[in-house]
């Protein structure tokens, strides 16, 4: 048994008077907004942003709702990084076999729903515009970035995650996880000027 | 060098946190409806597979397999037995035969029998 005002202690104690359920969903309704971001800059569509989401949310719940409340973070993005590392591979694959079926090229296109490609009226005063198109700049940048760097530096400068918690994350070594890092951030400022 | 990378950082982390701040209601409404579907996960009974059962049913299958062919191949006699009368059921004149003469094979057998009693 742990001394009491150890960490260990203390996190144990915490563990245990609270409710799994109750702090699963704590955890998730903190996380979920940010992982919606993350998803939805690098897929482009907030429905397969919505569907990448909750995939990890559901595996994390059903496979590591068991473990240390503290581990749930990197395991969530590394689920999450997952899901959106499968989508891109599946829509390269369908983007090459629809490239060779004549006439449906551009289906996406055509089944655009016209109310979600309108502008959103609640977008905000002109004032933010500019903010607005920072983001899109940023977003841009990161869009063509390698999707490693691209996970390193939403994890590590928008996530604020450890260069051990991006490791885990990304399923890689500390030393990999420097390198994307230092990598993605010279293309950034390349793209982006300081 | 050491500050523009920090610009950078800084820039992006305030960009992005914007952009989360920024979600509409409705996005707001389905992350927490899918919130809820991974915690009814919590409440779902698990049927895991055992690693084990594989195995074990495919060494089932082998042993079904081998218990229904194993006693044929152990007696040599009845196979013997089964290819003569699928032999006799082939050749139509033997057939005939056995009806012309039945009562010297049904004596032939009887006599046989007491030899073999004997």
């Amino acid at each position: 048994m742990a001394l009491p005002g150890t960490t260990g202690g203390v996190r144990r104690a915490r563990t245990a008077s609270v409710d799994p359920a109750q702090a699963l969903d704590r955890f998730l309704a903190g996380i979920e907004r940010r992982a919606f971001r993350i998803a939805r800059m690098a897929v482009r569509d907030d429905d397969d942003a919505l569907d990448i989401v909750q995939d990890a949310m559901i595996k994390l719940a059903r496979h590591y709702a068991g473990r240390p409340s503290e581990e749930w973070r990197p395991l969530f993005y590394r689920i999450l990084n997952n899901g959106i590392r499968d989508f891109m591979r599946r829509r390269r694959v369908r983007s090459r076999v629809m490239a060779w079926w004549p006439g449906r090229a551009n289906g996406d296109e055509e089944g655009a729903d016209p109310v979600q490609a309108a502008p959103d009226p609640a977008g905000g005063p002109l004032e933010l515009l500019e903010g607005a198109e920072a983001l899109a700049a940023l977003e841009a940048g990161l869009a063509a970035l390698p999707g490693r760097q691209r996970e390193a530096f939403v994890l590590r400068a928008m996530e604020g995650l450890d260069v051990a918690g991006t490791a885990v994350a990304m399923g890689c070594s500390e030393g990999s996880v420097k390198t994307h890092y230092f990598r993605a951030v010279q293309a950034l400022k390349g793209r982006l000027g300081e | 060098m050491k500050a523009g990378r920090q610009d950078i950082e800084n820039r992006a982390r305030e960009l992005f946190d914007e952009s989360v701040e920024g979600v509409d209601f409705a996005t707001r409404s389905r992350l927490t409806q899918a919130r809820h579907a991974a915690l009814a996960e919590l409440e779902r009974p698990r049927f895991r597979l055992a690693p084990w059962l594989p195995a074990a049913a495919a060494a089932t299958v082998a042993a079904i397999a081998v218990a229904v062919w194993l006693p044929q191949e152990q007696n040599p006699e009845a196979a013997v037995a089964a290819v003569d009368d699928f032999e006799m059921l082939t050749l139509g004149e033997d057939l005939d035969m056995l009806g012309e003469d039945i009562e010297f094979y049904a004596w032939a057998t009887s006599v046989e029998a007491g030899n073999g009693q004997g």
